[in-house]
């Protein structure tokens, strides 16, 4: 497995950082109009790269990001995906499932922790709720309301938050919810969770890994030790 | 008033073609060759969609070399495929054309004694 993609990733967010914050911002709602375009990732991150080297070339010449794009950032991307730039249906839903499994792991790894100073079992119920709620949870931050969380990192926070406050909302209700439909072990639910995500984790490695050597553009090799 | 940008739109891909044939170039470049011939409310987010169609179907190959002022520009060269549409694309041109010249020139040519 290599890590070109992340490598691209790290570069990208490097590059980022010395753009003057008006293209930053442009940059930024460019890349929530292509996130909810359903781009795919590996696209997402060359088209990126794109933006910022067109960042840096309009600073060159005195203009901004903005001008330099001459459409409004829904209009542009909408254009870029007319030009075929659609991800898989699959892509999508693997990341969805991907973002869920890992909510569920996180409420059950404190669910496992919580009863076992209240001595309640989870049940089979609680895995489902769970994972519908980290799926209503992903679709809000990374499709209806995406500006929820853009900067790097927030997206981890925002779902720690989202995660830890719905808790205490849910955990009343889903203990009333009835008597147990398959009572299981609090340690098989944390296991059968973390390989589901482990399993998921690898098939998304994969699938961006495949994607990168498809889409991957010529740089002198210098340019990629420069980092 | 009469929307010029529909109809440098459709035109657009052809111009880029045949300025790739004439040197391999990046995106900044393109644009401010295509204001000089005409194109003057071309912007660079304008073409990079084309562009990247275009790669996308092979027409034209990317390749990303160090500018002189720091940041790494996108080069863009013209592909086997990418030639054989420019020549197909200028003789269609050159077609069409001469057929609108010759409905728009008609009534010229009556009017003459």
């Amino acid at each position: 497995m290599n890590h070109e993609f992340w490598q691209l990733k790290q570069e990208n967010g490097y590059g980022e950082k010395h753009l003057k914050e008006k293209d930053y911002k442009t940059l930024c709602s460019l890349m929530d109009a292509l996130s909810i375009a359903r781009i795919g990732e590996v696209q997402r991150e060359f088209i990126r790269k794109d933006l910022i080297g067109m960042a840096d070339e309009a600073e060159h010449h005195g203009e901004t990001l903005a001008e330099t794009l001459g459409e409004e950032p829904n209009q542009w991307c909408a254009s870029v995906i007319a030009a075929g730039m659609r991800a898989p249906w699959w892509e999508g839903l693997l990341n969805v499932l991907y973002e869920m499994v890992q909510f569920s792991l996180f409420i059950s790894v404190w669910e496992w922790v919580e009863t076992a100073a209240y001595q309640r079992n989870i049940f089979v119920c609680d895995f489902v709720a769970w994972t519908i709620l980290g799926a209503l949870c992903s679709c809000f931050i990374n499709y209806i309301y995406p500006h929820f969380a853009t900067k790097p990192g927030t997206k981890g926070v925002a779902y720690f938050g989202i995660a830890f406050i719905s808790f205490f909302v849910f955990d009343h209700w889903l203990t009333k919810l009835g008597g147990p439909i398959l009572p299981v072990e609090q340690w098989a639910v944390v296991a059968i969770t973390a390989t589901l995500l482990c399993l998921l984790w690898l098939m998304r490695r994969v699938h961006q890994t495949r994607e990168y050597h498809r889409q991957k553009i010529e740089e002198p090799n210098y340019a990629r030790s420069k980092s | 008033m009469y929307d010029r940008s529909q109809l440098m739109r459709g035109t657009l891909e052809g111009c880029i073609l045949q300025l790739l044939h004439e040197k391999v170039t990046y995106g900044y470049e393109i644009v401010t060759r295509l204001q000089q011939f005409g194109f003057y409310e071309l912007k660079e987010g304008t073409i990079y969609p084309l562009l990247l169609r275009l790669e996308k179907k092979q027409m034209i190959h990317a390749e990303y070399k160090t500018s002189p002022f720091g940041p790494m520009r996108k080069y863009y060269s013209l592909t086997p495929k990418g030639e054989t549409l420019r020549i197909e694309f200028s003789a269609c041109w050159a077609e069409v054309s001469n057929t609108v010249n010759a409905i728009l020139h008609k009534g010229e040519t009556e009017d003459e004694p």
